[in-house]
């Protein structure tokens, strides 16, 4: 009588303690709320005398002497660069810079007038900024968003350097980093 | 064996008061030495290692955990229900302690197998109707092949394991699992991986990482391999980590590994979020959120502040922390369900009963002797 008990215990017991194999399976209706998750864990980064936050998933790498911070992002099966850099004065303006990034891209020069009607404005803590959307449609592989902010006594610049097609993907990410700049 | 060797044995041996002393001891060393451990492996690691498992090993030396402890703390004490006399007036205030104290166990058991945490995240003005849990993960394969509405299938992290074949009636392949880290870093290789490899397995790899000492900061990934059943244009092995910017497709599949998703029988809408600061600084007072509780559609207004959780359907929301991005506002609430969250209110109230009976009995059997 009590072995039988014993194996009735032991086998609750390896029943009870045995892992489900099993998935769970459920049905949910299509874009009823919004997934936020990635909104979790921010990296927020304190340089110089201001802060940004910068999502979770993008990779930090070694920034080099000239950048404040450097991104790797996973995006489409490669990574995307995004650098961020501070330099005295206007660092030559925005017509000088502008036309920088376009001769790398072998985009023909423009002036600051064309520059400036092309240019996507914005505001954050430390003051208004423009975005300019670098694309040549001959060469897929390589496209900019560039961010130019003037401080004070200073120009913030933040590049994000990947194909055309990630591009489109990481653009509105790219507004929301830019526009989280704040004092510290 | 006859009723009364049994019942002896179980007093004498298990029963044994000595066992209890030697356990409270043992008890008070994980206790120490668990919190010492914190300092290098974090909070999480700790608690499963000392006090979630059954065995702790220091080295190749196997010992009892906390959990496995208080197991034995709970035969022990429920030893003494076997003795002979317990309901008289001289022991009831005794039995009453031991009721209070096996209460008190009962309920850290029923809280470590059945209670849920993690966080609810809503940005001002959305909804949400599920919490994500901080350490555990879930792969997910959706099917979005459905008019008005989506199939989850959900494999567990505990089933993410070398080896193990992921396998289900609800998708067109089967998943192996061919390694699986719990912090990695995606890394680019030097040269291009073997035709087998796909997506983003092409270019990159998954390197294994050291668990972080906050292990919710910790991006876990996966390798796995597809195996089509009936179309096997998708066959290969692929990478996939945590916070993915792009959902890994394939026809109308799309495959995520995620924080453990507990859904909810309500929704909340975050309707305005308030911080208060303390004047001159950019440090927070205090902060709270104004939401507004959804079921069954009714409507229900509710503020949750840092020291008034709201407590719905055994759920309790308490206000946590909260994001600021710009102009946008969203409230992090840490989600709790805990099945044993009244048994130390009752359990001490019982041992307080029974200590204090007890006390009464001796007092007046003392003052009934000095009389005599």
């Amino acid at each position: 009588m009590g072995r039988t008990y014993l194996i009735y215990i032991f086998f609750l017991l390896y029943v009870g303690c045995k892992k489900d194999y099993n998935p769970r399976v459920y049905r949910l209706p299509k874009d009823s709320l919004p997934n936020i998750s990635n909104s979790l864990g921010d990296i927020i980064e304190k340089k110089e005398n201001f802060i940004w936050n910068a999502p979770k998933y993008w990779i930090p790498k070694d920034k080099g002497s000239l950048r404040l911070a450097s991104y790797q992002i996973p995006v489409l099966d490669d990574f995307a660069d995004l650098s961020v850099t501070k330099f005295g004065g206007d660092a030559g303006g925005i017509e000088a810079n502008v036309n920088r990034w376009r001769k790398q891209l072998n985009l023909s020069q423009e002036t600051l007038e064309e520059i400036q009607s092309k240019a996507i404005k914005g505001m954050c803590s430390l003051g208004e900024y423009t975005i300019y959307k670098l694309i040549n449609s001959k060469n897929i592989k390589s496209a900019f968003l560039c961010m130019i902010l003037p401080l004070d006594n200073s120009t913030i610049f933040v590049k994000l350097n990947s194909t055309v097609g990630a591009l489109k993907i990481l653009e509105e990410e790219f507004m929301v980093f830019c526009s989280s700049f704040n004092k510290k | 064996m006859s009723k009364n060797t049994i019942r002896k044995i179980i007093v004498q041996k298990i029963g044994s008061p000595k066992i209890f002393v030697y356990l409270i001891v043992w008890l008070m060393f994980l206790v120490f030495f668990g919190t010492i451990a914190q300092r290098d492996s974090g909070l999480y690691l700790v608690q499963l290692d000392y006090f979630s498992s059954w065995i702790k090993w220091f080295g190749p030396l196997p010992t009892p955990s906390a959990k496995l402890t208080m197991l034995f703390m709970t035969i022990n004490l429920s030893s003494y229900f076997f003795r002979y006399g317990i309901w008289k007036i001289k022991k009831i205030g005794i039995t009453i302690t031991h009721s209070g104290v096996l209460l008190l166990l009962l309920g850290s058991g029923l809280t470590s197998i059945f209670s849920i945490e993690g966080s609810m995240i809503i940005d001002e003005g959305k909804r949400s109707n599920f919490f994500e849990n901080y350490y555990n993960k879930e792969l997910v394969i959706i099917n979005k092949n459905n008019n008005g509405y989506n199939e989850y299938t959900v494999f567990d992290e505990y089933l993410l394991n070398r080896g193990v074949l992921l396998q289900s009636e609800t998708i067109p392949f089967d998943i192996e699992v061919l390694d699986y880290y719990i912090n990695c870093n995606p890394v680019q290789r030097v040269y291009l991986g073997n035709e087998n490899f796909q997506g983003m397995a092409k270019n990159f790899y998954l390197q294994k990482l050291k668990s972080e000492k906050e292990y919710e900061r910790n991006r876990p990934g996966i390798i796995y391999e597809i195996k089509g059943k009936d179309n096997t244009s998708n066959d290969g092995v692929y990478i996939l980590f945590m916070g993915q910017s792009v959902p890994q497709m394939f026809n109308f599949f799309e495959i995520q590994l995620r924080p453990y998703r507990t859904y909810l029988p309500f929704e909340i809408e975050l309707i305005d979020f308030n911080k208060e600061m303390h004047p001159g600084t950019d440090i927070a007072k205090s902060f709270s959120s104004k939401i507004n509780l959804l079921e069954n559609n009714i409507s229900r207004k509710v503020l949750i502040e840092m020291n008034a959780p709201l407590r719905h359907s055994n759920y309790t929301f308490y206000q946590a922390s909260f994001i600021e991005d710009g102009d946008k506002q969203t409230s992090v609430l840490a989600t709790v369900k805990n099945y044993g969250r009244m048994f130390p209110y009752i359990s001490s109230i019982i041992m307080c009963i029974g200590i204090l009976f007890h006390m009464l009995v001796m007092l007046s059997k003392r003052f009934g002797r000095t009389q005599e």
